[in-house]
């Protein structure tokens, strides 16, 4: 009878070959541990948000504006630019950088002291962009706040900013929309009367990292917002990136790259096509001259979880929204900021709206 | 005798971790019903318009529309979302743009300042650098205006001409 006092070669090979094949198992678990681990942070800076938006409305009976700040949207001060987040910052305990945006007084994409600083409760763990694919890079974030299932404008009108008389003229006056946020728009909870846990307050943009990247927006220049249908915007959208030969906006800095910038390129998002499609803005019919920033869009929430994007509902809650979610009929023009009435766009545009009176039951 | 046994155990557990990593991806159709296959082609005055985005709007509602990017030689197969292709039958309105980017300006960093005091100085507005711009006609970027109605029958449909033409 023969001892063996070793492994044979085959046995060796075969062991190391049943070790490769679990660990080629583990390795992706592993990957996707990490990132439901950043997911849940973020989860966590969204709910953080939200209890400074209800601190906020406890102070001043009134939610945040979406863009609001001193001067007039040509000159002067502040120039009406200035984000919901640095009125918010108090709130989540960011009271010096706060106090330096309102000592300093100046546009939000001057690159100053408060424009540039990183704040860690803007910026979702899972959003990796760092260099902007083009302009200068300011304080970054992650989230936007939410103006509805309209095509969301940060100018009353194509003229306004280049007519002094009619900028200063507008100076005060609220741009509404059929979301939460808009322009020098503070709403009461009270306004939210489809219900505050039936309605998005705060979303993920995510920041692209190259010009077809998610997040990077499309310029339509024939895109009248009169008349332009959100199919034509989700078209250019291949599932990961933008297909190549898209019109993708190069003319100014990507979105996600100024937090202090209250503007609906940086700031709004709609809820109109499904969560991780395009983003377009519109420049036809008479907005052509306008410069990017500040025309009307399709400002779509997205973000680098996969499947979907997380947003705060106006109660606190936080909910995961997959990019399957019901966007009813994409075909039709979106509504006006200023009517009434049911969303077209689905569950997600109802979620989206504050007053549409939609029913919904689960999502 | 056991050592033949190893390599046959080998290769089938690799085909049933295969098996079941790649059964595993899903494609999600989402909320979208039947959809048939569409194809065609775009024709400026007679010559195939290639890069060119062919939006199908529907006129029913609900209605699920449809889109695609004409290649190289004109032609186009309709999809309905990144992972549904064809289109579902019913009467749509098309609307066809190509979006053009004018690379050839040089780019600013922060343009902001430059335009605010350019439009203070009433020099009116240029055109921004790296702006897109249609090249067809304006009237069929609007599916109203465009005059082109196609019904995608229950079979689907092969070879569809969207002729269009500079004159109006």
């Amino acid at each position: 009878m023969m001892f063996r006092k070793a492994f044979t070669l085959v046995e060796l090979l075969v062991v190391i070959a049943i070790i490769g094949i679990l660990i080629a198992l583990l390795l992706p678990a592993v990957q996707a541990a990490r990132e439901a681990a950043r997911r849940s942070q973020c989860t966590n800076n969204l709910k953080q948000l939200m209890l400074a938006v209800h601190t906020y409305v406890d102070t001043y009976q009134r939610l945040p504006a979406r863009q609001s700040g001193r001067g007039h949207i040509q000159a002067l001060e502040q120039r009406l630019r200035i984000s919901g987040w640095v009125q918010l910052a108090p709130f989540y305990e960011q009271k010096s950088v706060y106090d330096m945006a309102m000592q300093a007084n100046n546009d939000p994409w001057t690159n100053g002291a408060w424009q540039t600083q990183i704040i860690p409760v803007l910026n979702c763990p899972s959003d990796s962009g760092d260099i902007p694919p083009r302009g200068g890079k300011r304080g970054s974030t992650s989230y936007a706040f939410c103006s509805g299932d309209n095509y969301e404008t940060s100018v009353h009108s194509p003229t306004e900013r280049s007519d002094a008389a009619q900028s200063v003229a507008l100076m005060n006056t609220p741009i509404k929309n059929r979301g939460m946020f808009g322009r020098q728009d503070y709403n009461s909870l009270a306004n939210v009367a489809d219900g505050t846990s039936n309605t998005i307050a705060l979303a993920e943009r995510s920041r692209p990292r190259q010009d077809n990247d998610k997040g990077s927006v499309i310029d339509d220049q024939s895109g009248d917002p009169a008349s332009y249908i959100p199919l034509a915007c989700r078209a250019w959208w291949s599932g990961q990136r933008y297909i190549s030969g898209a019109p993708i906006f190069t003319g100014d800095t990507s979105p996600g790259y100024r937090w202090g910038d209250g503007a609906a390129f940086f700031a709004a998002i709609s809820t109109i096509l499904p969560p991780n499609s395009a983003v377009c803005m519109l420049r036809g019919g008479g907005w052509t001259a306008v410069s990017g920033h500040f025309a009307p869009g399709i400002w779509t929430a997205t973000s680098e979880h996969p499947g979907g994007v997380n947003v705060a509902m106006a109660d606190g809650s936080v909910r995961f929204i997959s990019d399957t979610i019901d966007c009813g009929n994409l075909g039709v023009v979106a509504p006006s900021p200023t009517a009434g009435g049911i969303s077209p766009f689905g569950v997600w545009g109802a979620l989206g709206t504050k007053a549409g009176s939609e029913t919904i039951t689960g999502f | 005798m056991s050592q033949k046994i190893w390599p046959a155990a080998i290769v089938v557990s690799v085909v049933v971790v295969l098996s079941i990593t790649v059964g595993c991806q899903k494609r999600s159709r989402g909320n979208i019903p039947k959809t048939v296959p569409v194809s065609g082609i775009v024709l400026l005055d007679g010559q195939p318009v290639d890069g060119a985005m062919v939006v199908f709007v529907p006129t029913q509602s609900p209605g699920y529309g449809a889109y695609a990017m004409t290649d190289s030689s004109g032609r186009f197969q309709l999809k309905s979302s990144d992972d549904v292709m064809g289109a579902v039958p019913g009467d749509y309105l098309v609307q066809v743009t190509k979006l053009v980017v004018d690379t050839g300006k040089p780019q600013l960093v922060v343009q902001e300042d430059v335009e605010h005091a350019q439009a203070a100085g009433g020099g009116g507005a240029s055109p921004e650098p790296g702006a897109s711009k249609n090249v067809l006609p304006e009237k069929y970027s609007n599916p109203k205006t465009s005059g082109i109605q196609i019904t995608v029958p229950a079979a689907g449909l092969d070879n569809v001409e969207i002729k269009l033409s500079k004159g109006g």
